[in-house]
């Protein structure tokens, strides 16, 4: 069982990332779409806070008896999977720079004198 | 008159020698124009090639000569041209065997002519990585996608005008010499090797360090190992 203090925690940091999260979005400073991994991200912390006998079934289901290890295991994969999404966004980005390139490049025609 | 052919040469500072692939270019084959891509050159490329008769776009050195190559396709099918070639800015690829490779796709049924570097008795002489690298990539193209190319990694390619259409509407497409090989021989082109001897550098360094060199064969190896299954939507000859 996790301590209160503990859920606690975990509830205010949800809390105050989904606050950020929103904050940026209305102001049109995160794409919405690209927040998607983050309020995933926050949305885990609160179900964690709020329900917290998942994370013991979590734990019992990987294998780890000592339960904030467990908690350690699931933020280091939100990690990675939010690093993985970055990626995705950086290598679409790239591709939609490079087109772009393309055709301001095909702008400026330097004719032969 | 309209012009047939679009010769393309990639250029990063190569200000020694394009003034001369061009103008041997404009000589040897009349039929055609020169677009010169550069790549934001801090010496004099662009007024060197333009002074010489060459056409000059730019494109931003950041994306490679994949994305120089990339520009220069899309130029080519926005302009209507029938016939796409490839060739080095350092001189190394002749305009007079380009001719061969063009008699070999004007009278044969190929899509797409590689001139080829090992097919003949050529002076080309790379050394133990390159040829390491080259033999590599060639045998997992033949084991993977079951085409014998003996010189996949030449930068001479050849392409028809359905070819160019493919490539230059595919958005995703990203070329490398031998990405382009595997995606139009997917996509049910038909490709032929035609030996073309190489001059030697005269001016400048190859971009092929050793550094360069492992670059290049991982990239490709990952390309070629993680690409299959592929879906490319086969083209009707």
């Amino acid at each position: 069982m996790m301590s209160l203090p503990a859920r606690l925690i975990s509830i205010i940091v949800g809390l105050v990332m989904l606050i950020i999260i929103s904050y940026l979005i209305r102001r049109r400073q995160i794409y919405n779409i690209y927040a998607f991994t983050w309020l995933s991200f926050s949305a885990f912390l609160l179900l964690i806070g709020f329900f917290s006998p998942i994370v013991e079934f979590i734990s019992y289901v990987i294998g780890v008896d000592f339960t904030p290890v467990a908690i350690l295991v699931l933020i280091i994969g939100g990690m990675f999977s939010i690093l993985l999404h970055l990626s995705i966004i950086v290598s679409g980005q790239h591709q939609e720079l490079k087109r772009l390139e393309k055709e301001i490049s095909l702008f400026n025609v330097f004719k032969p004198k | 008159m309209k012009k047939d052919i679009l010769i393309m040469v990639a250029a990063l500072n190569e200000d020694k020698s394009i003034g001369h692939v061009v103008i041997e270019a404009k000589e040897k084959i009349k039929n055609a124009d020169i677009l010169v891509v550069d790549g934001y050159s801090r010496d004099k490329t662009v007024e060197v090639a333009i002074a010489n008769g060459a056409t000059v776009i730019q494109m931003a050195k950041s994306f490679g000569i994949g994305g120089a190559v990339e520009a220069g396709i899309l130029y080519a099918y926005r302009h209507g041209y029938n016939y796409f070639v490839r060739i080095d800015a350092d001189g190394q690829h002749r305009p007079a065997e380009i001719i061969n490779m063009l008699n070999a796709i004007e009278n044969n049924t190929a899509d797409f002519v590689i001139g080829s570097r090992f097919l003949g008795n050529s002076n080309y002489r790379p050394n133990f990585l390159r040829h390491f690298s080259i033999f590599l990539i060639s045998a997992l193209v033949h084991l993977l996608y079951k085409i014998k190319i003996y010189d996949c990694t030449s930068g001479c390619q050849l392409y028809n005008r359905a070819l160019i259409e493919f490539f230059a509407r595919d958005i995703r497409f990203e070329y490398s010499e031998v990405r382009a090989i595997w995606t139009a021989h997917k996509a049910g082109f038909k490709i032929e090797e035609v030996f073309l001897n190489m001059a030697p550098r005269t001016h400048g360094v190859s971009s092929f360090s050793t550094l360069n060199a492992f670059l290049y064969m991982f990239k490709n190896i990952v390309d070629i190992i993680f690409s299959p299954p592929v879906f490319i939507r086969r083209h009707k000859r």
